[in-house]
């Protein structure tokens, strides 16, 4: 028993220990795959990966339909968050901002398509209406070159993520220190300069990583709702992985390692130069 | 005769439509420290955040130097204060903490100087790169002090700083801070609930219950002079015997048997202390009807629990005036 007691956040560990060791297995055979070749270990793969315009076309799609996805949710949640959180920390908000996490993204996706069509609800409704010559004549919104469907998907499931997590930050912003601050003669710029952002910034921060990782790498919604061409780089990495062309597989292990590699760097380096603040901020006198 | 420096006149606070305290008038000359002492929930804090424009009076006036402030905001006010915690921006080093006001309207340069000079006033010019938690809770409260005063504010309300320390830095501290505000003629309200610590760093004492100022004057002088029941609970060592009257309890006795030329009042012995060389007999009345401290000869002797009087002697009854 005394063994359990002096060893237990070691033995409470375990599992997260056991899935990331699942995680880093999986990286590491991803790698291997991606530098193996009948004739031995190579890294062909890597150099050919951006030679391939395909890709090429496929990061420049990826890369702005994240950026605007990103960008959109985190700024509409955040400023839904900094002028209403005293509403939606109501039941009656808080519900209203569950709703859309409840269901998958895949889901999500889904009623996007339905609802936005060219042969969907809304089209529909404006053709029985009158207000449309034709269904046709309805905005091409899904499945469309530049990714529509997809950033308001993703912007309709991640506006209320970025709201779910920044409300504990505003909750416990340290209110005396605005008082603090209007004695000393500031106002309003010196209250988000010296508290709001301070408190606020890793939190907003650790949303852009969550965020760009998982809409830069998700396959469900793009595949759902983007086009043949060009693809993003998770639906890209699918094919190749599926594909006939035994090298396509490589090149979806490199790409998909190189993507972790760059995520995982910046996210490192974020929590780094973040995390002696936020060490600061934790040694703070104020009372809630 | 001139006007006071700060004039505080008939001020009124109502929160959900009840008092918190009502009709408060006070001055102060310029350079005078106010303690304001009373119980814990008499409105004390609630006075100094609506001076320093953090809330709102609901009626009277305030003026400093002849002007009224009520209409200006509270940044603008020309108003420091220090709070009951040192609340130092914990990702702010100390030189910055100090000097955050002054940055607000002074170049860098200038804010670094004086912030350095003032550090330096207070013995903390080794801390100036330090964060505040490598501070103890009295330093931290130092550089709370003097991130007010650098400002040179008008007047420097002064809201429990010691209550969150322990007794002996209480102690190092209230000298100190008279110390400094003597010698930056600072003109302050410090507010406490520590009658103690009222009398040593005020120049002059109010006592503040029920919503209303009870009585101001001179230290001394509200000690030696309660002019009610409250007054003499709250500020004052004194022994109440009616509404109207009262006598200090250094000329109280205690008494085995009544005696003549004193009003006695049956009591039980509780216990005994020593301070300072001088016995303490800790005495409750008869019927609990209320505990009090009297000074006794070190050689009278008496068992515990033994039941006698307090001797009042009939000479130094007083009446309320």
């Amino acid at each position: 028993m005394k063994w359990y007691q002096t060893s237990k956040p070691a033995v409470l560990l375990i599992p997260a220990l056991l899935f990331l060791l699942l995680i880093v297995y999986s990286l590491v055979m991803a790698f291997a795959e991606s530098i193996r070749s009948p004739e031995g270990w190579t890294w062909a793969y890597y150099g050919e990966l951006f030679m391939q315009r395909r890709l090429i076309e496929s990061l420049g799609y990826s890369l702005s339909i994240t950026f605007v996805s990103v960008f959109l949710s985190v700024l509409i949640g955040w400023a839904v968050v900094r002028w209403f959180y005293s509403f939606i920390d109501e039941p009656g908000g808080k519900w209203l901002v569950w709703i859309p996490m409840l269901f998958p993204h895949f889901v999500w996706g889904y009623f996007v398509l339905l609802l936005l069509g060219q042969s969907g609800l809304i089209s529909s409704f404006f053709y029985q209406a009158g207000w449309l010559s034709s269904r046709e004549a309805f905005p091409v919104l899904t499945q469309d070159a530049y990714g529509v469907g997809i950033i308001i998907t993703y912007l309709w499931k991640e506006i209320p993520f970025v709201i779910l997590m920044l409300l504990p930050a505003y909750l416990q912003l340290p209110k005396q220190y605005g008082e603090v601050i209007a004695v000393l003669g500031g106002g309003r710029k010196e209250w988000f300069k010296t508290v709001e952002w301070p408190w606020v910034q890793p939190v907003i921060v650790e949303i852009t990583l969550i965020l760009t990782a998982f809409i830069f790498t998700a396959y469900e919604v793009p595949a759902l709702l983007g086009i043949s061409y060009p693809q993003m780089t998770a639906v890209l990495a699918y094919d190749w992985f599926y594909g006939a062309a035994w090298e396509e597989r490589s090149y979806a292990f490199g790409l998909l390692c190189l993507i972790a590699f760059i995520l995982g760097a910046i996210a490192l380096l974020s929590f780094a130069l973040m995390n002696r603040r936020r060490w600061l901020l934790s040694k703070s006198s104020h009372q809630y | 005769m001139s006007r006071p420096f700060i004039e505080v006149d008939h001020v009124s606070k109502q929160f959900k439509k009840n008092d918190v305290f009502s009709n408060l008038s006070f001055s102060l000359k310029e350079g005078e420290v106010l303690s304001l002492v009373g119980p814990s929930g008499t409105g004390k804090s609630t006075l100094l955040r609506c001076l320093a424009g953090i809330e709102a009076f609901t009626s009277g006036e305030v003026l400093i130097e002849g002007n009224s402030i009520l209409q200006t905001a509270a940044k603008d006010r020309p108003i420091g204060m220090v709070f009951q915690q040192a609340l130092l921006f914990p990702h702010l080093t100390i030189l910055e903490n100090v000097t955050y006001g002054l940055r607000l309207h002074t170049a860098k340069r200038e804010a670094v100087i004086e912030g350095l000079k003032y550090l330096k006033l207070v013995g903390l010019e080794d801390y100036k790169n330090e964060y505040p938690h490598a501070l103890s809770g009295g330093q931290q409260q130092r550089v709370s002090l003097v991130r007010a005063l650098i400002l040179k504010p008008k007047l420097l309300l002064l809201d429990e700083p010691f209550s969150s320390l322990d007794p002996e830095l209480r102690r190092e501290l209230r000298g100190w801070v008279k110390e400094l505000l003597r010698k930056e003629n600072t003109t302050s309200i410090f507010v406490t609930h520590d009658r103690e610590e009222a009398m040593l760093l005020g120049d002059r004492v109010a006592v503040l219950a029920e919503g209303v100022i009870q009585q101001q004057g001179r230290p001394k002088e509200v000690y030696d002079h309660p002019v009610n029941r409250l007054v003499a609970r709250l500020y004052s060592d004194a022994f109440v015997l009616d509404h109207d009257s009262y006598c200090l309890t250094e000329h109280l006795e205690w008494l085995s048997e009544k005696q003549e030329g004193y009003e006695c009042f049956q009591a039980e012995w509780v216990n005994d202390t020593y301070q300072h060389g001088q016995r303490y007999a800790h005495i409750r009345l008869s019927g609990d009807q209320g505990r009090y401290v009297i000074p006794v000869p070190r050689d009278q002797s008496v068992n515990t629990d033994q039941t006698g009087f307090i001797g009042v002697p009939l000479a130094f009854i007083k009446r309320f005036e």
